[in-house]
């Protein structure tokens, strides 16, 4: 272009000093953003004038640490389609480089120690460049210029394969993966355990030695070609399966081509297409143009990053190892999105997304929120930008902990910030809570203790931009109120840092604790007997009456308030309703009952109704749907229109308190969230029921609306509690 | 006379595949389209006598599994209709259709019946004046001439209850479509033997003249089609390729005249639609007029609906010559004899059933 | 159903005949032959005879293999490569 000048990358952002002809300076300065490298986002770009110097040549300066600023760590980006060429190659030096990667594409997050990110930096460090990766790194016009994590066959990571000695690790691992063994995978964020999706006995036997009985699991397809196959994939989502992130997408299934032990509580598929370059090597020769790729970890520990843990963890499982010599520094599960009639729902938001933040409307104290025990994430906020954290995991045990604290470091390193707060649940039994607890009193911080399903609807508000009042409907399986009960089905007034309780789900005693989550005839038996007054062997239908011998047990139980917490809970009623149904028995893992309740359901006109009893607060009441169930089981009616109607009435009901508190409060904006909209026959059925009304609903598309999304809110709610106690 | 245990014979067999691969230098790709000759070559491991220079794969020679979808749901539909008799050659009653098979149709109630000929079908028509015998005539140019013989013995009887799903297929079309298309690039066919009987060697001239592919009408015993592999190794080595009759025992130049004018007294070519190749010209058969009201679905006024196949089924590929059968990644795991994803892997004649079958 | 089985053909009475398959024996059709004799060997396929076998061409085809089979034993002897295929 005939300019000249300097570039150089700090932790700011990047500064560019440019000169020549006005023309062409303003050109380039237009052509920054317009031009950029498509794994790039040019969030702004500022323009001033400085004097002119004698200079000629562009030169690249060393990064320099500055002053605060903007910290962007990028998140790790699948392989480029560029790069996918150079390796398939004959002729590429880089042909059948597994590590292949370019300015474009490869891992970022996952091999990052701290910042700026430079290649001392990262685990590439101990893989010092040969004199042609060089040329190409020092070289203005390549591809590769300035990519740290650039390599090649012959000074780059290797591919190696655990039982050895073996020459050909992909080889090996393909013959295993085609007889029908389970191989485990190191990749990106961390290990997968990878099986034949087609083969039967390959996927039971991962299952069983996994400890991950009948949670679905993830199918990786040689090809958007072969995942067509198995999936009913729309030009959007195919775009963002293909796409830098490539998340884990939940989409119909089609057909039954593969093993029915992929996924059999729903009729969803999870498709993941090859996004680092050795899954792409992998499928290159290999018979299967489906592999199971589920995390590589027992049961929900956290993944396994490291080759010696690997063996040593997942040797029970894996008959083989693929294994590389770049270190993984910090784990990263696939995201999960789950592709809904109202669009795109994060299941899980991690790979591919972390840790590039969430834009915030309003610029932040730093704080860090520590979210809930189920399906963990923290969040650590500056200025405008909320950091969320990668899936943690469901906070049970010393590890999950462990690994907890140390990724809460990392993060305030990386974004070198540290909180001057800290916000977590009302819970105090969360182990979430009690770490904060802990944190905050080492380090002298005031903690804010933000209620569950407030802080739900605070990241949506956040998320939106909305700076008026809302109604919001939150709905999830367990979470603590303010008055010491259960709450899961409510409805809120949400004005920033002042909200109320204006109405929610009939409250009933849950018998039996935590068993009353895993065992579904016990909220069953409750809701029943709150719709009927009474239970007896009539009214039941067949398949629950040998259960009915446990009633009494129950009922003294509830009675005396032991173990029978008052609840309001939609995840419970859900599981009461499935239980009825037939359509399960329990959650033998968390949300698998109404899983199977959606899946069971199909569009129906049979009528049910709840009622709604105004109040302060509001309650809505599915007793005379519970009746209405009844009556349509006695009556032959099919499952699959009982369930539907189910969903149909609940969602009605929903929609229509939402409508009579908008209109009491006089306003517009409704906020739907908690696990329970994961469902997408409720959330389609609430939008568009209240869209319908003439409200505007607004859900979560940056964050899950589940437990995963809790820390987002907690920092934002958290913010707003600060400010309007300072302000 | 026809001792035929020469042509099983261990050694002879192993001495001939040493010559092939003494002759074989230059790679050749060869099909075989003919269900009973993929299950011989299946049965004696003739894949794996041969060198690595040549590579052998099954084709469309299977009159079920070609059949497309719509004709396979059309069977299963009038199999439903409780005034209908549905009679069909054994290896189509497990096909899986788009909604169930005629196996599960037969399970709920339906009266489908086995016939080992179409003689059975007139029988059947003859003993129960008072229901619709529908006969769903599938085969290739071995099975049609009897349909028409059948044929006109009813209408030479006045019986008037017959009718027929017409699924016929006529051999030398495919195999011009899959030489013309150029995707499968095979250079030497194993011709079937006993389409050949009926039809002639002849009838692939066109296959070496204008194409260049070498043709070789091979038996069924193993050394039949060894022998066949040799000839057309010899033929393409030399770059001359014909048409060698190894089955002359059976197969004259001109075929079986007789055969076939009974054949055309009752059917005309017609353009068809074949499973996984497409739409193919003058490679069906349909009723000449005199005998039109025979065809079943312009007497019950029925329609074809175009369907596709089960979405994960590759029979397409395989019959193709593209994916041979234990590649595909369904063989063995999700498609079995005992549930099959599409009809390559239950017909008798298919190319993954005779894999499976014989597998190691 | 390419399946087509050699039989011999014993009796013949218009349009139908018998054939022999081992012990057992089973009606056939032969609209599909010229001038069926009774005692000639058949191919039956669907219920039909569908072909007559020449015996002089089967033993040709036996002792062809033979041949083959000598020739190609003394070509692995001398290294030979060119075949002509003789006949």
């Amino acid at each position: 272009m005939g300019l000249a000048g300097e570039v150089s990358n700090h932790t700011g952002g990047v500064s560019i000093l440019v000169q020549g002809p006005e023309a062409e300076v303003e050109a380039f300065v237009r052509d920054l953003a317009a031009q950029a490298p498509p794994a790039s986002r040019v969030d702004s770009v500022s323009a001033i004038a400085a004097p002119v110097e004698d200079r000629s040549g562009f030169a690249i300066v060393p990064s320099e640490r500055t002053a605060q600023g903007v910290i962007r760590v990028s998140p790790d980006i699948a392989v480029c389609a560029d790069c996918l060429a150079e390796m398939l190659d004959p002729l590429d030096r880089r042909h059948g480089h597994p590590f292949i990667n370019c300015t474009n594409c490869g891992p970022r997050f996952t091999i990052v120690n701290g910042v700026p990110y430079d290649r001392p930096r990262t685990s590439m460090s101990p893989f010092p460049m040969c004199a042609r990766c060089w040329a190409e790194y020092e070289n203005v016009a390549d591809r590769r210029f300035h990519a740290q994590p650039v390599a090649c066959v012959e000074c780059g990571p290797r591919l190696t394969y655990h039982p050895g000695p073996c020459d050909d690790p992909l080889g090996a691992a393909r013959a295993e993966l085609d007889g029908g063994r389970i191989v485990a995978i190191k990749g990106i964020g961390g290990f997968h355990l990878a099986c034949d999706a087609y083969s039967a006995p390959a996927v039971a036997r991962l299952r069983r030695r996994k400890g991950r009985e009948l949670k679905p699991l993830a199918v990786m397809f040689a090809s958007l070609a072969a995942a067509r196959r198995y999936a009913h994939i729309p030009e959007d989502a195919a775009r963002l399966l293909s796409g830098p992130q490539a998340p884990i997408v939940l989409l119909p299934r089609r057909g039954n081509g593969l093993t029915p032990g992929v996924a059999p509580d729903t009729d969803s598929i999870g498709v993941l297409l090859p996004y680092a370059p050795v899954h792409v090597l992998l499928f290159n020769g290999l018979i299967t143009d489906a592999l199971i790729m589920t995390s590589g970890n027992l049961a929900d520990e956290p993944i396994c990053t490291d080759n010696g843990e690997a063996i040593a963890r997942l040797g029970s499982v894996a008959d083989g190892f693929l294994l590389h010599d770049r270190e993984i520094v910090t784990g990263c599960d696939d995201s999960v999105i789950r592709w809904t009639p109202s669009g795109p729902i994060f299941l899980r938001r991690s790979r591919g997304y972390v840790p590039y933040p969430i834009a915030l409307p309003d610029s932040v104290e730093p704080i860090l929120a520590v979210g809930g025990d189920l399906k963990n994430t923290f969040c650590l906020t500056r200025g405008q930008d909320a950091y969320a954290s990668q899936h943690i995991g469901d906070l049970d045990d010393e590890r999950v902990l462990g690994y907890f604290a140390q990724q809460v470091q990392h993060l305030q390193e990386l974004v070198e910030t540290e909180p001057v707060a800290l916000a977590c649940d009302l819970h105090p039994d969360y182990l979430s809570t009690r770490w904060a607890e802990g944190y905050a009193t080492a380090k002298g911080l005031p903690l804010i203790r933000v209620q569950h399903h407030y802080a739900h609807a605070a990241a949506v508000v956040a998320e939106h931009g909305v700076r008026e009042p809302v109604v919001a409907i939150i709905a999830d399986g367990t979470g603590l109120g303010i008055d010491g009960a259960v709450w899961g089905c409510e409805l809120l007034l949400v004005d920033g840092p002042r909200w109320r309780r204006l109405g929610h789900l009939q409250t009933i005693r849950l018998p039996g604790g935590d068993m009353a989550a895993r065992e579904a005839w016990r909220p069953c038996f409750a809701w029943l007997n709150y719709a009927l007054g009474d239970l007896d062997e009539d009214a039941l239908p067949e398949h629950l009456r040998n259960r009915l011998v446990m009633w009494p047990v129950l009922l003294a139980a509830m009675t005396a308030g032991i173990n029978s917490p008052i609840a309001s809970s939609a995840g419970r009623l859900f599981d009461a309703v499935a239980c009825l149904l037939g359509v399960a028995e329990g959650n033998a893992y968390e949300g698998q009952a109404p899983m199977r309740l959606e899946m069971s359901a199909e569009d129906s006109d049979y009528p049910l109704q709840w009622s709604i009893r105004d109040g302060d607060p509001l309650i809505l009441d599915p007793q005379p749907a519970l009746v209405g169930l009844l009556r349509g089981l006695e009556g032959g009616h099919s499952i699959a229109s009982l369930a539907g109607a189910f969903h149909r009435s609940f969602a009605e009901a929903l929609v229509g308190a939402a409508k009579r508190l908008c209109a009491t409060h006089r306003l517009g904006t409704v906020v739907i969230s908690g696990g329970a909209f994961q469902n997408a026959r409720m959330l389609a059925g609430v939008s568009e029921g209240l869209k319908r009304e003439g409200l505007t609903p607004l859900w979560p598309t940056q964050s899950p609306p589940g437990d995963g999304g809790l820390a987002l809110g907690q920092a934002v709610a958290a913010s707003w509690i600060r400010a309007s106690l300072t302000g | 006379m026809m001792d035929a245990s020469a042509l099983r014979d261990a050694g002879l067999g192993r001495t001939i595949a040493e010559d092939i691969a003494r002759l074989s230098r230059q790679p050749l790709k060869l099909m075989e389209v003919c269900g009973s000759h993929s299950h011989t070559i299946a049965r004696y491991g003739i894949r794996e006598l041969l060198p690595p220079t040549i590579e052998l794969v099954p084709g469309p020679g299977c009159p079920v599994c070609v059949a497309p979808q719509e004709e396979i749901d059309l069977a299963i539909d009038l199999a439903r209709r409780p005034e209908v008799v549905v009679t069909t050659f054994g290896d189509l009653v497990r096909v899986p259709g788009t909604n169930g098979s005629m196996a599960e149709v037969r399970a709920e109630g339906g009266d489908v019946r086995i016939v080992l000929s179409p003689m059975d079908a007139l029988e059947t028509a003859r003993r129960e004046p008072e229901r619709m015998v529908v006969f769903v005539a599938i085969g290739f140019e071995t099975t049609a001439p009897g349909v028409a013989a059948t044929l006109r013995a009813a209408a030479d009887d006045g019986v008037t209850n017959l009718a027929l799903l017409i699924a016929h297929k006529t051999m030398p079309a495919p195999m011009r479509a899959l030489v013309a298309g150029g995707e499968c690039g095979v250079q030497g066919f194993i011709c079937p033997g006993h389409v050949s009987a009926i039809i002639g060697s002849e009838a692939y001239r066109f296959l070496a003249d204008d194409y260049g592919v070498a043709c070789a009408v091979a038996g069924f015993e193993p050394l039949d089609v060894l022998l066949a592999v040799r000839s057309l190794v010899i033929q393409h080595e030399a770059g001359k390729p014909t048409v060698d009759v190894e089955y002359a025992r059976a197969v004259r130049p001109e075929g079986n005249q007789r055969a076939l004018s009974v054949l055309l007294e009752v059917f005309e070519p017609v353009d068809a639609r074949w499973r996984g190749l497409g739409q193919i010209p003058d490679s069906g058969l349909r009723l000449r007029a005199p005998y039109a009201e025979f065809d079943v679905e312009s007497r019950l006024g029925i329609q074809r609906i175009p369907a596709d196949p089960h979405p994960a089924c590759r029979c397409g590929d395989i019959l193709r010559g593209v994916l041979a059968p234990p590649k595909c990644p369904a063989f063995g795991r999700t498609c079995t004899p005992d549930h099959p994803l599409g009809p390559c892997m239950v017909s008798s004649e298919g190319a993954c059933a005779a894999e499976w079958q014989y597998r190691p | 159903m390419c399946i087509a089985i050699p039989c011999r053909l014993v009796t013949v009475e218009d349009l139908w005949g018998e054939v022999e398959i081992g012990e057992s024996r089973m009606k056939v059709r032969l609209d599909l032959l010229e001038e069926p004799v009774p005692g000639e060997w058949v191919l039956v396929h669907a219920g039909f005879a569908i072909e007559r076998l020449d015996e002089d061409e089967a033993l040709e085809t036996l002792a062809f293999v033979r041949e083959a089979a000598r020739a190609a034993l003394a070509a692995e002897g001398t290294g030979e490569t060119d075949v002509d295929d003789g006949r």
